[in-house]
């Protein structure tokens, strides 16, 4: 039932001539009830012959009215002035017309002559039937004018709306994929070194020492390869697969690596993205412990500032030794910045304190998050 | 004919790196264990005092590196090298170029072996060592310049535009430097 109405209302609005001639008939309808309540009833002279008379004045009228369409239609983007005279010069000449044939048929009809003296009275009313049936004809053509307009703006609107959301999600992905490219990545000279300080321990027979940098081994390796770029981290966690790494490299550099790590309990709740201290404790590594032969230390400290979570690491640096080639620390510190920035816009804070034979040392603040409340 | 052992020296910072070859070298009759280094320092005074004829030598160590040594090290004292690396490609494909020996960690006991055998048979031939030495020296001027390059590149750019490195120039040292250098 409302799918039929639907599909008529669709129809009228999507066939012009259809809603043209529908609009026609119930005009012309009402006119005809109009004029028989007002006149013919209000009179008492219900007759054949008038009720007749006012079905085919209304015919007449439709007919008549009918080259009104054709002639607005082409001129419907002359200018409102001109328009407007149109309307007014079709109206009076069309309805004169209209007015001639019903009062023709009227005295056919009706038998009365001596009528034709009243022709004003008639005209009269008919020019105000046909300038009603051209206002209404503008006013539903403006309105529908206004409908395709009001349309064509919420496609547009629409369309603006799909185009911003696959610009957002074009960002999102090429920001996934720096992300991906800068995500943390094995040390190849650690995990060789590893492996050989394993085969040691094998060779030397020391079984249950193999064992367990085995197992360390392949826990840092699980959290590395599964660690996403994106998804944070408690830093209770990420000290954890810190620690990891560290106790492989306690290991192999045998006394030269001192751990001195000073983390506040509020801190460790903190989230952070995963993996993102791992390169610079490696930079530390390569660039201080390693080549200092006395080995150095690497202190961590983390602590809850206001409603950032601050944290500075710090080695002992290369030493003397080899001061004249201190090395591009850049890779490493350059991978965890850009992570920063690529994750926190401008809400990140990183700092180089300090870098030269005696140490070099870095604070990076980020917000302070929790699992509950971001 | 073979009663006249190698006399060896180990030098490698990481002591079960240094247990593993002492092990492997024990097992072997031809070699004669003279002498264990931690860093680059002590190499140079070990091979200057004790003129072994055979090196194990690793590259990363503290201090002087494996490269550095050889450049210290006067010709004439300049025993038989053997590179020992984890993962320095660039350098393995000069040594490849320059048929000078080397040894991949983790270290394979028949490789091991064979290398020890290698310069058994070179140790009968004095040209042979002649060869050996000046080829190496080759090898590790280059590897060394390839170094200095990228070093004073480095240094360089950090003087001339503080602390910002241009792309172009980090994009070069991270491809030549192959600790940072992912495994293809």
């Amino acid at each position: 039932m409302s799918s039929t109405s639907r599909n008529f209302s669709q129809n009228i609005y999507e066939n012009r001539d259809q809603q043209f001639f529908f609009f026609q008939l119930i005009g012309w309808s009402g006119y005809s009830l109009v004029t028989f309540f007002g006149i013919t009833f209000w009179d008492n002279n219900i007759t054949l012959s008038h009720i007749g008379h006012i079905v085919l004045q209304a015919l007449l009228g439709l007919v008549a009215s009918w080259p009104l369409r054709a002639i607005y239609r082409r001129n419907f983007n002359l200018r409102i002035g001109y328009r407007l005279l149109l309307a007014v010069t079709a109206s009076v000449f069309f309805s004169a017309i209209w007015t001639a044939l019903r009062m023709y048929t009227f005295i056919l009809m009706s038998g009365e002559s001596g009528l034709w003296s009243e022709f004003n009275l008639w005209y009269f009313g008919s020019l105000f039937v046909f300038l009603s049936w051209t206002a209404l004809y503008f006013g539903i053509k403006y309105y529908q004018l206004l409908g395709i307009e009001h349309e064509k703006l919420l496609d547009v609107s629409e369309q603006q709306n799909v185009e911003k959301i696959k610009r957002l999600e074009a960002e999102s992905l090429a920001r996934n994929a720096q992300l991906e490219m800068l995500r943390y990545q094995l040390n190849p000279h650690f995990l060789f070194n590893t492996l050989n300080s394993i085969n040691a321990l094998v060779k030397l027979k020391e079984n249950n020492r193999a064992q367990k940098m085995i197992l360390l081994l392949s826990q840092f390796l699980r959290h590395s390869l599964d660690q996403g770029s994106i998804e944070k981290i408690t830093l209770e966690q990420e000290l954890a697969t810190l620690m990891l790494y560290l106790d492989i490299e306690l290991v192999r550099f045998d006394g030269r690596l001192k751990l001195d790590f000073d983390i506040e309990p509020q801190a460790l709740q903190a989230k952070l993205p995963g993996l993102i201290l791992q390169p610079l404790i490696e930079n530390s590594m390569d660039h201080a412990i390693a080549v200092n032969e006395d080995g150095g230390v690497i202190r961590l400290r983390a602590r809850k500032v206001r409603n950032e979570l601050q944290i500075e690491l710090s080695d002992t640096g290369p030493g003397k030794q080899v001061t004249e080639k201190i090395k591009s620390k850049g890779v490493g510190l350059k991978n965890t910045m850009e992570r920063l920035k690529t994750l926190y816009g401008s809400k990140y804070h990183f700092q180089e304190l300090k870098r030269n034979a005696d140490g070099f040392s870095v604070q990076i603040m980020i917000p302070y998050e929790t699992e509950g409340g971001e | 004919m073979s009663e006249q052992k190698l006399r060896t020296v180990i030098a490698d910072d990481e002591s079960l790196a240094r247990q593993l070859l002492r092990m492997l070298l024990l097992e072997n009759p031809a070699i004669d264990l003279v002498a264990e280094c931690k860093n680059g320092r002590e190499t140079i005074e070990a091979v200057n005092n004790l003129k072994p004829d055979l090196l194990f030598l690793d590259i990363q160590m503290p201090g002087i590196s494996g490269f550095d040594v050889v450049q210290e090290l006067q010709s004439d004292n300049m025993p038989m090298v053997i590179f020992c690396t984890a993962h320095q490609r660039f350098a393995v494909e000069i040594f490849d170029r320059y048929g000078v020996d080397y040894l991949l960690k983790p270290m394979e006991d028949t490789l091991v072996l064979r290398t020890v055998q290698r310069a058994c048979a070179s140790y009968r031939y004095s040209d042979d060592i002649q060869h050996h030495t000046s080829v190496l020296i080759k090898a590790v001027d280059e590897i060394n310049g390839l170094l200095k390059m990228l070093d004073t590149d480095t240094v360089n750019v950090k003087v001339s535009t503080g602390a910002k490195e241009p792309v172009a120039k980090d994009s070069s040292w991270r491809r030549f430097t192959p600790w940072n250098k992912r495994v293809d």
